[in-house]
């Protein structure tokens, strides 16, 4: 087939310096002044040390090492210049940021120090974390590097080649990059990050700076105006009821296949065999009397189920919530529900808040929900209080993560263990088949504590094949599911509240009158006055309150102009090149 | 899960028999070099490629949102992506032999898909509901498709390679041998010029791809950049094509050793785009499928 393909092609033209430095000279010469550069940050944040503050340092080892570089420049001006705008040593630079990329993705990031320990061994943790591994990307030595990059840039620009007509999109993309860190670095030094947390009606004029500070920063910062929640609206999706079956894949509940009721009028396929249509949509049903239980009967002896596997099964199993308290692994296990309160032996009161089945936190809107409605990471929300009436903050407790508690604050109370028994099945999938609950041990076990059934009820006609069909009824409630023949179930249940917008009205006030109104969504900010507002957070169990992330950078306007001249210069590459190279050709 | 696939996409499995059928009409020609051959596969790459149209766009419009937000989805827009792409390489550039190649390459993208079926329409979450959300995708899809080509022509080029050293050692010093080998030589060179020009090509998509999630992330949650695996991930692809053109341009590499350059980095897109459950640090990504 070359045949067919290599004629009209030509192959492109390619430049070449005389004297190219080798790649393992460029290489060596790479982290030769890496070493150069790191050894004088070091010095400066040594001098520094003694007068804190973290712009002056990093500015400080900026100059440091603009000038040491500058003076390596000079001093051995041809063959530093040579090598550090030469191939070699751009392949060098890029094959060490990438390494370094890597490893930030191989090592867990921002971990707790015993995690490395863990993982690494004690010696391993120590070489780690003093290289700054745990957290590489915020490491001097990785902006370092990014300084070489940027320096090496520079020098590439300042080529007397880089300026000829045909190279100008690559002299374009080059200094774009340049554009990027310095806009970044800027942003970086001048600007914050913080949050506005605020409840309708009420006003801030100051933000709380978040993550890691500079030593000395002040953590609340004003913004030189009051913003006031006007209102606060969370919009949900509608179609909140789905039939799903599910079959059993080794520990695990699979969905299967998925409808909304009101698409299933007419007979539909099920996954394992059969077909079934909803007869009868009821609203507002009332528990199951008598005569459905009979049908439900008459329906298990039609299939040849045993009757339990419906009417008991998920009584058998029911889904529970086990906390202990306190480090001993002897502490017993209590059983709680979410929205119930229990007391401790010492007189405290710990409130159960919610349970999120699958526990995810969004950092874009800083909020934690359930990422589906199977328990894939069971969490529970506590609440500890004295009974002075002292609260703590919320935390979240993790079944999967003893050791992780996520909490609103610093949480000095005691440690709590959470336990999830999975309920079979709850909702949909997870748990252990093998090993079915024990409900035996405790009283109160029993009762089905996940969704409670909604007031909808579908009348189900099912034809599994074996003889004519039968009818069913289901109820909207995740624990009371259908055995199928084969081993699945049929369950109809609400789906998850999926959130489709939130919505922040807010005002800006200056000396109390209102001078502006905004609405604030997540993807659209709103700015003023140099910040950025966020929609970021909300609470499930309190409407009224919205978070909002609030950011300042100054470095913003130079990042997308590099961010504009690095496209540009790619467009140019394509376009405006191959022309230019066509016409010089022809000439 | 593959019946359960089959079953709730049974126009899914229809658009993976088709590019099944074009990969085996089509692989006869690549092996044989016949570049006529190609005509019937490309005929039913065509044919997948129109009815998985139909596919993405009923679901388009079905979801009310871009058919691209679940792993499934992206599955099947892949080849949706990498057929066209193919087509266009096709007709604009004669490269007949990427129709095994994408043939191939889609079917497997539908065959994972159909393991890891959506059994119902996800939402659309408040952090998707943006512009930038389809141009975003779109360009890395079209970056992904074309690099996809430059791997397959590279693996072309290798083997033209390969071949020419192999004759060339077993014709060596017959009269026409010269001129056969300048022409051997010429297409091997011709290989490498078009899978460059893919290279070329992806790689641009993939640094607007990159800008517009900078943007994207700075419009969203307020950092151009977060040290994301996805995002780091994404960024070392990047890096890794970035090394591919300036080592090209260095003495001695410019041929074999940028060619499988070409096949390894398209390894770390593949690894980017499927392989993030795989790292420690991919339980706190908002990036990966779940």
């Amino acid at each position: 087939m070359g045949r067919a393909v290599a004629s009209s092609h030509s192959v492109a033209t390619v430049p070449r310096w005389s004297s190219q430095p080798g790649l393992g000279g460029s290489a060596l010469t790479l982290l030769l002044v890496w070493a150069l550069v790191i050894a004088c940050g070091r010095m400066v944040m040594t001098a520094q040390a003694a007068q804190p503050g973290q712009a002056g340092i990093a500015v400080g080892a900026l100059v440091v090492v603009l000038l040491g570089s500058a003076a390596l420049v000079v001093s051995a001006r041809r063959t530093l210049f040579q090598v550090m705008t030469s191939l070699p040593f751009a392949v060098s630079l890029l094959t060490a940021l990438m390494l370094c990329t890597i490893t930030g993705t191989l090592v867990l990031q921002n971990a707790q120090p015993d995690v490395y320990v863990e993982r690494y061994g004690a010696d391993g943790a120590r070489l780690l974390l003093a290289l700054g591994l745990d957290d590489i990307f915020h490491t001097l030595w990785f902006s370092e590097l990014l300084g070489i990059l940027a320096l090496s840039l520079v020098l590439v620009a300042a080529r007397n080649q880089a300026w000829r007509l045909p190279r100008l999109g690559h002299l374009a993309a080059h200094v774009g990059v340049v554009v990027i860190l310095a806009g970044g670095l800027i942003g970086n030094l001048g600007g914050l990050k913080g949050r506005v947390d605020l409840r309708v009606g009420e006003q801030a004029e100051r933000l709380v700076r978040t993550g890691k500070l500079p030593q000395g920063a002040e953590v609340s910062v004003p913004l030189g105006f009051a913003l006031r929640l006007d209102d606060f609206a969370v919009d949900r999706y509608a179609d909140l009821y789905r039939l799903r079956t599910y079959e059993p894949r080794g520990d695990h509940w699979r969905a299967t296949g998925s409808w909304s009721p009101s698409e299933l009028r007419d007979w539909t396929e099920l996954p394992s065999g059969g077909r079934f249509r909803v007869t009868r949509i009821d609203q507002d049903s009332a528990p199951a009397g008598p005569a459905e239980s009979a049908a439900h009967a008459a329906y298990a002896a039609h299939v040849g189920l045993e009757e339990h596997a419906w009417h008991e099964g998920h009584e058998a199993h029911a889904a529970r919530h086990l906390l202990a308290v306190g480090e001993d692994d002897a502490a017993p296990w209590i059983e709680v529900r979410p929205g119930e309160s229990f007391g401790l032996p010492d007189g405290r009161v710990v409130d159960v808040r919610e349970f999120l089945p699958d526990f995810s936190y969004d950092i874009a809107t800083r909020r934690a929900a359930s990422a589906s409605a199977r328990p894939d990471n069971p969490a529970l929300q506590v609440v500890l209080r004295s009974d002075a009436g002292e609260r703590e903050a919320a935390r979240w407790v993790f079944a999967k993560f003893p050791d992780l508690s996520m909490d609103h604050a610093p949480v000095a109370g005691p440690a709590l263990r959470y336990r999830y028994e999975a309920g079979l099945p709850a909702s949909s999938v997870a748990g252990d088949l093998a090993a079915p609950v024990d409900a035996g041990e405790d009283p109160h076990a029993g009762h089905a504590h996940g969704a409670r059934p909604d007031g909808l009820a579908l009348t189900l006609e099912l034809d599994t094949g074996s003889g004519p069909p039968g009818s069913v009824l289901l109820v909207a409630d995740e624990a009371q599911p259908l055995r199928l023949p084969g081993g699945g179930v049929l369950v109809f249940e609400k789906r998850g509240d999926d959130v489709k917008a939130y919505t922040s009205r807010v005002s800006v006030l200056e000396d109390g009158q209102a001078v502006a109104t905004a609405i604030i969504r997540v993807n659209e900010p709103f700015a003023w006055q140099g910040f950025l507002f966020y929609q970021s957070n909300y609470d499930e169990g309190d409407l009224r309150y919205s978070g909002l992330t609030v950011v300042k950078d100054p470095g913003l306007p130079i990042v997308f102009s590099g961010f504009v001249l690095m496209c540009l210069g790619v467009l140019y590459v394509y376009m405006v090149r191959p022309r230019l190279l066509a016409r010089k050709a022809v000439g | 899960m593959f019946e359960i696939g089959v079953l709730n996409h049974p126009w899914v499995a229809v658009v993976g028999a088709l590019h099944g059928a074009a990969l085996l009409v089509s692989a006869p020609a690549l092996l044989l070099r016949r570049a006529r051959w190609v005509r019937p596969g490309l005929a039913l790459l065509i044919a997948a490629v129109l009815l998985n149209t139909w596919l993405l766009g009923a679901r388009w419009v079905d979801a009310g949102r871009p058919p691209f937000k679940t792993l499934f989805e992206t599955l099947v827009f892949y080849p949706w992506c990498l057929g066209v792409v193919t087509l266009g390489l096709v007709f604009g550039r004669s490269l007949f032999v990427l129709v095994p190649f994408s043939a191939g390459m889609s079917l497997a993208g539908v065959v994972y898909a159909l393991y890891k079926p959506d059994v119902e329409t996800v939402l659309l979450p408040p952090a998707l509901q943006s512009g930038w959300f389809i141009p975003h995708v779109v360009t890395y899809f079209v970056s992904y498709s074309a690099l996809f080509a430059s791997c397959a022509l590279a693996l072309v080029a290798l083997w033209a390679r390969a071949r020419s050293r192999a004759r060339g050692g077993a014709a060596g010093g017959a009269a026409g041998g010269a001129t056969e080998r300048a022409a051997r030589q010429t297409a091997v060179l011709a290989w490498e010029g078009q899978a460059h020009f893919a290279a070329v090509f992806g790689l641009g998509a993939l640094t607007f791809g990159l800008v517009m999630g900078a943007v994207w992330g700075k419009f969203a949650w307020g950092d151009y950049w977060g040290w994301d695996p996805k995002e780091n991930w994404a960024l070392v692809t990047w890096l890794a094509y970035m090394i591919y053109v300036h080592v090209r341009l260095m003495d001695g590499w410019g041929g074999r050793r940028a060619m499988l350059l070409l096949v390894v980095a398209f390894a770390a897109v593949v690894f980017t785009y499927l392989g993030m459950n795989m790292l420690p640090t991919a339980n706190d990504s908002m990036h990966v499928y779940q």
